[in-house]
C-alpha cells in the first residue's frame, strides 16, 4: 500500500477547517500547523487579478530527503508510505527542515498550549501524545487513526466541501488514482524528484 | 507567511508535471466512519449538540472521552449539511474550555459606568443575583412600568425564544423585546418580500444551479448557513457541468478568489447593475417565457427608451393586453416606469463596470440556467438596501429561477407542539404591552421593520418615547457589534439597571449591574432549527455533552427562576415547567419519539415539493411574483406613508417608481471632500459572528487572504495607498465624523480604489485574554443610519479618510 492524498483546489473553500481540525486532533502547540492554507498571489493588477489559496503540509514523499539527512533515524517511511516522525528519538537538529523542499516541517518551541494557557486545557485528545518541545513536527496522515483502521485523517473528516481524498496509489481503482487521471491531479515541485504523494487538482 | 517562499515562484505558474502512478494492490478500505479509538482505561461517548456559530445551528456530534469534549463532527443524519460541520464548529471546544469564561454570578460595585471604567464586579450567590433582578422587575411592574424594561437578545436558539423572548416578555408586560435581527440582514428579507411576499431567508436548490452571481456577499466566508454553503460549493464544482460563479463586490473576497470572475463595483450601486442586466435580458428577449409570459404580438419587443402600450388591438379589433404574464405581475409597468431607460451605458457610469462587461454578464446569466442572482449584506445593509436587494432578486424572476429546480424555493420551517402552559395576562401586562415600542418598528420611519436594533441609543438618550429603566440582555454585544459604538456606550451608561446573561465578559457586560453567567452550548439542554436554505427542514437538539464547568444557569432556567421570583401571573405562566428536559419533550414530542431524539439528535422533515408555490400562488396581494410591488404599496398605505414621509427616510423615488425595482443614489455619512473613501467592513469565516475573539485557533489565522492573524488591517488599493503616501505595513489612522482607529495598512490589488476594507471582529477593549487589545473595531468609525423600510442598520455608508501616522 502507498497512501496518497489528493486536494481538489477547485472544491476547496480555504475555510481552514483542515488546519484547525488537525490542531485539535494532534494537540498541536501554538504556532505549529501541519497543514496550512497559503495565499499565493495576487497575480495581475486591479481589477484583473487572481489568487490561489493552497493547503500545504507534508507531501509524504516516496523519496523523502528528510529521511536521508536525519542523523538519528527519527524520521522514516512506513510500509504504507507515510513518512512519520518519532519524537522520542528526535534531537531537534533541524537538518530535516532544511532538506525538505516543501518546508513542511516545523520546530516546536513550546510545550503544547503552555504558550497561551495557564494550564493544559481540557480538550486534549487522549489518543495523541503531547508533542515534546524542541523537536520537529509534521503531518503523518493521522497515523494513530490509520493504525486503528480509520483511513480518514482529521483534515478529511473536517473538510466540509469534501475537497480532500486519501487512498492507495497502488490500487488503480482508488479515488486518488481516479482523480490523478480524471482531474489531472499533480504534485507540487515534481522536478525535485522527491516523488511526493500529495496531489493537487488545480482550480479552473 | 515567512516560509514556503517556493510557492511564490512555482505554484502560481501552475508548475505541475506528470507524476508516476504505482501498480495495482488490494483495494483500500477508505473512509471508515465509525471510530473506536479510546483505550480500555477510557470511557468514550458521542453526544449531540449544535453549533451557535451562525443561524445554521449545525447539528454536531461531540466525542467525549473521560467526561471531556475532545472533538467535534457534523451529525451524519443531517441532509442540510450532508453530515458535515464547518470550520467554526471546531472552535466550540475553545469556547467551552475558555479560561476566561465567567464562573459565577456577579454584581457591580462601582456605580460609575463608562468605557474603560472598572465595574469592580464581585461574586454573589445565584439567590442574591436573581432576587436583585426579580426585585427590580417586580418593583417596576408594580409601578406599571413593565414596558420600561427592554429585553435584548443576540445569537439565540428556539428554546430561549419560546420561553424568554416571546412568553416571558408577554406575560411580564414589555413590548420592548428588541433582538439583533436588524443588524443581521433584514433588508435582504425586505428586498425579496417586495417581490414574493416572503419576509424570511429563502431556500435555494443550490445543487442544480449552473450559474451564480454573488452581489455583495461572500458565501464561503460569511453567509448562512455556512456548512451547507461550503458543502454545496464542493458538490457543484465537482459536477460534470461545473457551476460558474461570478462575484460582484468592491472587495476581492475569498469567494472572489474561488470564483470564475471578480467584478469590482462602486459601493452601493448594485441596484444600477441589476437594473441594466434586467434591461438587457428584456431587450435581448432572454427572459423566461414560461415564468414571466410573453407578448401577444410578434411585432412587439423591448427597445431601449421606448414605452410599450399596456394594451393592443388584435385582428378582430378587440383590445387585449400587450403582454400576458404567467406567474408574474407588473413587467410592463416596470419597463415603462423605469427600466426602458436603464441601459448599460447609464449603469456603466454609475457602477464603474464597463458597458461590455455588463452585457456579457447579463447574457451569460440569462443563458446559463438555472441561474441565481444572490445578494447579501453588502447590497442590503445600507440606506435603500431593500431596493438594491429587490433589483437583484427580481433578476431571478426574469430568468425563471423561482420555485423551480435550481432556483429559489420555499421550504417549510419546523413545527413545534404548542406550549401547554397558558400565558396568564394580568391588567398590568395588558396595559404595559400597549405602550409604544421604543424602537419605532412599523412606524412611518421604519414601515416594515420587525425590530430596529440601531434605534436604541437614540431612544435611550432622548428618553423617546419614555425613559428606559432597565435592560435585560442575553448573548449580545451591541456596543461592539453595531455601528457607531460611542453613542451606544453613552446610552448604556444612562440606563439605571442592566442585567447581562452571558458566558463571557464583553463590552456590553462592562455596563452591567448584574452578570448572570450561562453555560456554553455543549453544556445545555436546547432545541432549535436552522434558517431556510434548501429543501429540507430540520430541527436539532442539544443535550448536556459535558457536565457544567462553572456555576452557571441556562438563559431559559434564568427565565423560569425570574418568573417564579416575580410571582403572580408571571409565575403562574411558568408554573407547569418542572425542568427544561420535560419542556423540551413536550414541544418536540410530536415530531418523533424521545428515544429517536436521543439517538439521532435531529429530526428531518419531508423535503419541500418544488413548484408548490407556483401552483398555489405567491403570498402577495396579486398572488404573483411582483415586478410592481403591490405588496409594498399595500404596506405603505396601511402605514399612511406619504411621499413627504418617503423623503424623510432617504427614498428619492416618487410615484410608481416607489413600487418598482430601481436604483437609488447611495446616501453617505460624511462629506466626500473631507472623507474621500468609503469604509467597507467584512466578516472573515473565522469571525463566527464576532464570537471567536478569544479562540486562539481562530485568532492565529483570522485573515486567510493575507496569511495573518491577531490583527486588523486598513486594506487599500495600491493606487489609493500611493496617493496618500502609504506603504504596506505602515501604521495609519483611519478617521470619520464618528471616531478614529490606528492600525497597519495592507496594500492589496483586490480592493476597489474608492474604499478602505476592514475585517470585523477585533478591537475588543473587554473580553478575554486573546481578544483584548488586538486589532481595531471598524464599527467605531461608522455612523448610525438605516435601510429605513426594514429598520436594518447600515454598515457600509460611512465615509472615512486615511493618513500615515
Amino acid at each position: 500500500m502507498r497512501l496518497a492524498m489528493v486536494i481538489d483546489l477547485d472544491k476547496c473553500t480555504a475555510c481552514q477547517a483542515c488546519t484547525i481540525a488537525c490542531c485539535v486532533e494532534n494537540n498541536l502547540p501554538k504556532g505549529i500547523e501541519r497543514t496550512r492554507v497559503y495565499p499565493v498571489g495576487p497575480r495581475g493588477k486591479y481589477p484583473n487579478i487572481s489568487m490561489q489559496l493552497i493547503p500545504i503540509g507534508c507531501m509524504q514523499c516516496d523519496n523523502p530527503p528528510c529521511v536521508k539527512v536525519c542523523p538519528v533515524k527519527a524520521t522514516y517511511k512506513r510500509e504504507d508510505g507515510i513518512v512519520v516522525q518519532d519524537n522520542k528519538k528526535c534531537m531537534g537538529c533541524k537538518y530535516c527542515m532544511t532538506a525538505c523542499p516543501y518546508e513542511a516541517r516545523s520546530f516546536n518551541k513550546y510545550k503544547p498550549f503552555t504558550a497561551e494557557y495557564d494550564k493544559l486545557p481540557e480538550f486534549i485528545n487522549p489518543d495523541v501524545d503531547l508533542r515534546p518541545r524542541n523537536t520537529i513536527d509534521k503531518c503523518n496522515f493521522c497515523q494513530h487513526r490509520i493504525d486503528k483502521g480509520i483511513y480518514e485523517p482529521a483534515c478529511i473528516r473536517a473538510c466540509a466541501s469534501n475537497a480532500r481524498y486519501l487512498g492507495d496509489l497502488n490500487d488503480p481503482n482508488s479515488e486518488v488514482n481516479k482523480l490523478i487521471t480524471g482531474k489531472h491531479a499533480r504534485p507540487l515541485l515534481p522536478e525535485k524528484n522527491t516523488k511526493p504523494k500529495v496531489f493537487y487538482v488545480w482550480d479552473k | 507567511m515567512k516560509r514556503r517562499t517556493f510557492l511564490k515562484t512555482t505554484a502560481v505558474a501552475g508548475a505541475f508535471a506528470a507524476a508516476g502512478i504505482g501498480s495495482a494492490s488490494p483495494v483500500l478500505k477508505n473512509l471508515i466512519k465509525t471510530e473506536a479509538l479510546a483505550g480500555p482505561s477510557q470511557t468514550e461517548e458521542w453526544k449531540h449538540s449544535f453549533c451557535t456559530g451562525c443561524v445554521g445551528w449545525c447539528p454536531l456530534r461531540v466525542r467525549v472521552v473521560n467526561g471531556k469534549a475532545v472533538r467535534i463532527e457534523g451529525n451524519p443524519h443531517s441532509l442540510v449539511n450532508d453530515g458535515k460541520a464547518c470550520v467554526r464548529s471546531h472552535l466550540v471546544l475553545q469556547q467551552l474550555y475558555d479560561p476566561d469564561r465567567i464562573k459565577g454570578p456577579m454584581k457591580r460595585t462601582n456605580p460609575e459606568k463608562g468605557k474603560g471604567i472598572d465595574p469592580k464586579f464581585v461574586p454573589v450567590s445565584w439567590d442574591e443575583a436573581l432576587d436583585t433582578v426579580a426585585g427590580k422587575m417586580k418593583e417596576l411592574r408594580n409601578k406599571e412600568q413593565a414596558h420600561k424594561v427592554v429585553l435584548n437578545r443576540g445569537r439565540y436558539n428556539t428554546l430561549d425564544v419560546h420561553l424568554l423572548y416571546d412568553k416571558f416578555c408577554k406575560v411580564y408586560g414589555t413590548p420592548n423585546n428588541i433582538s439583533h435581527s436588524a443588524i443581521c440582514a433584514e433588508a435582504t428579507k425586505q428586498g425579496r418580500w417586495m417581490a414574493d411576499g416572503v419576509f424570511d431567508y429563502v431556500g435555494c436548490d443550490y445543487e442544480k444551479i449552473n450559474y451564480i452571481i454573488c452581489f455583495g456577499n461572500s458565501p464561503l466566508e460569511a453567509h448562512r448557513p455556512t456548512t451547507r454553503l461550503v458543502n454545496v460549493f464542493g458538490k457543484i464544482r465537482d459536477r460534470a457541468n461545473r457551476v460558474k460563479i461570478v462575484v460582484v463586490d468592491p472587495r476581492f473576497s475569498v469567494t472572489a478568489a474561488k470564483a470564475d470572475k471578480w467584478i469590482p463595483i462602486n459601493p452601493g450601486t448594485d441596484g444600477a447593475l441589476a437594473c441594466a442586466m434586467a434591461h438587457i435580458i428584456l431587450t435581448e428577449g432572454l427572459w423566461d417565457k414560461e415564468f414571466v409570459g410573453d407578448f401577444n404580438s410578434t411585432e412587439l419587443q423591448f427597445i431601449t427608451g421606448k414605452t410599450i402600450p399596456e394594451t393592443i388591438t388584435d385582428e378582430t379589433g378587440e383590445e387585449i393586453p400587450a403582454f400576458t404574464e404567467n406567474y408574474t405581475y407588473g413587467l410592463l409597468k416596470w419597463w415603462n416606469t423605469y427600466l426602458k431607460n436603464a441601459a448599460p451605458a447609464w449603469a456603466a457610469k454609475i457602477t464603474g463596470i464597463p458597458e461590455e462587461d455588463i452585457y456579457k454578464l447579463a447574457k451569460e446569466f440569462a443563458a446559463t440556467r438555472p441561474a441565481y442572482a444572490w445578494s447579501g449584506r453588502g447590497t442590503a445593509m445600507r440606506p435603500n438596501g431593500s431596493y438594491c436587494t429587490n433589483a437583484v432578486y427580481v433578476l431571478n424572476g426574469l430568468v425563471g429561477s423561482i420555485d423551480t429546480d435550481g432556483g429559489i424555493i420555499y421550504p417549510s420551517g419546523s413545527s413545534y407542539a404548542p406550549d401547554p402552559f397558558p400565558e396568564v395576562m394580568d391588567d398590568i401586562a395588558d396595559k404595559c404591552r400597549k405602550q409604544p415600542r421604543i424602537d419605532y418598528r412599523r412606524s412611518k420611519q421604519f414601515p416594515n421593520a420587525g425590530v430596529v436594533t440601531g434605534r436604541l441609543p437614540e431612544s435611550i438618550l432622548k428618553e423617546d418615547p419614555y425613559k428606559v429603566e432597565m435592560i435585560l440582555a442575553y448573548f449580545n454585544n451591541f456596543n461592539f457589534s453595531c455601528p457607531n459604538t460611542a453613542p451606544w456606550h453613552e446610552a448604556l451608561k444612562k440606563v439605571p439597571f442592566i442585567v447581562h446573561i452571558t458566558p463571557m465578559l464583553t463590552e456590553f457586560t462592562e455596563f452591567a449591574d448584574i452578570i448572570l453567567p450561562t453555560p456554553v452550548h455543549l453544556e445545555k439542554w436546547n432545541y432549535t432549527h436552522p434558517v431556510k436554505s434548501g429543501k429540507y427542514a430540520e430541527t436539532y437538539i442539544s443535550t448536556p455533552v459535558v457536565e457544567r464547568l462553572y456555576d452557571t444557569k441556562q438563559t431559559s432556567e434564568i427565565t423560569i427562576e425570574l418568573a417564579r421570583r416575580i410571582g403572580g401571573s408571571v409565575a403562574e405562566s411558568f408554573a407547569g415547567i418542572q425542568s427544561l428536559e420535560q419542556y423540551m419533550k413536550i414541544r418536540l414530542g410530536e415530531m418523533q419519539s424521545w428515544d429517536d431524539w436521543m439517538k439521532k439528535g435531529i429530526h428531518v422533515r419531508a423535503p419541500y415539493k418544488i413548484g408548490s408555490v407556483r401552483a398555489k400562488g405567491f403570498s402577495t396581494p396579486t398572488g404573483k411574483f411582483e415586478f410592481y410591488s403591490e405588496t409594498l404599496k399595500k404596506l405603505l398605505s396601511e402605514r399612511d406613508v406619504t411621499e413627504a414621509d418617503l423623503k424623510n427616510i432617504k427614498i428619492d423615488a416618487t410615484g410608481d417608481l416607489v413600487y418598482v425595482p430601481h436604483f437609488e443614489e447611495p446616501k453617505y455619512l460624511g462629506a466626500s471632500e473631507k472623507y474621500p473613501l468609503v469604509l467597507i467592513s467584512y466578516k472573515a469565516a473565522l469571525s463566527t459572528e464576532g464570537r471567536s475573539g478569544n479562540n486562539p485557533w481562530a485568532q492565529d489565522r483570522y485573515l486567510v487572504m493575507y496569511g495573518a492573524g491577531n490583527t486588523t488591517f486598513a486594506e487599500l488599493n495600491p493606487e489609493t495607498a500611493a496617493k496618500y503616501g502609504i506603504r504596506d505595513g505602515d501604521m495609519v489612522k483611519v478617521s470619520s465624523d464618528y471616531g478614529e482607529v490606528v492600525c497597519p495598512a495592507k496594500v492589496f490589488e483586490g480592493i476597489h480604489p474608492g474604499i478602505i476594507a476592514m475585517v470585523y471582529g477585533q478591537g475588543h477593549w473587554s473580553y478575554g485574554r486573546f481578544a483584548r487589545g488586538i486589532g481595531v473595531n471598524p464599527n467605531d468609525l461608522k455612523g448610525t443610519d438605516y435601510d429605513y423600510l426594514s429598520g436594518s442598520t447600515s454598515y457600509y455608508n460611512t465615509r472615512v479618510k486615511v493618513e500615515r501616522v
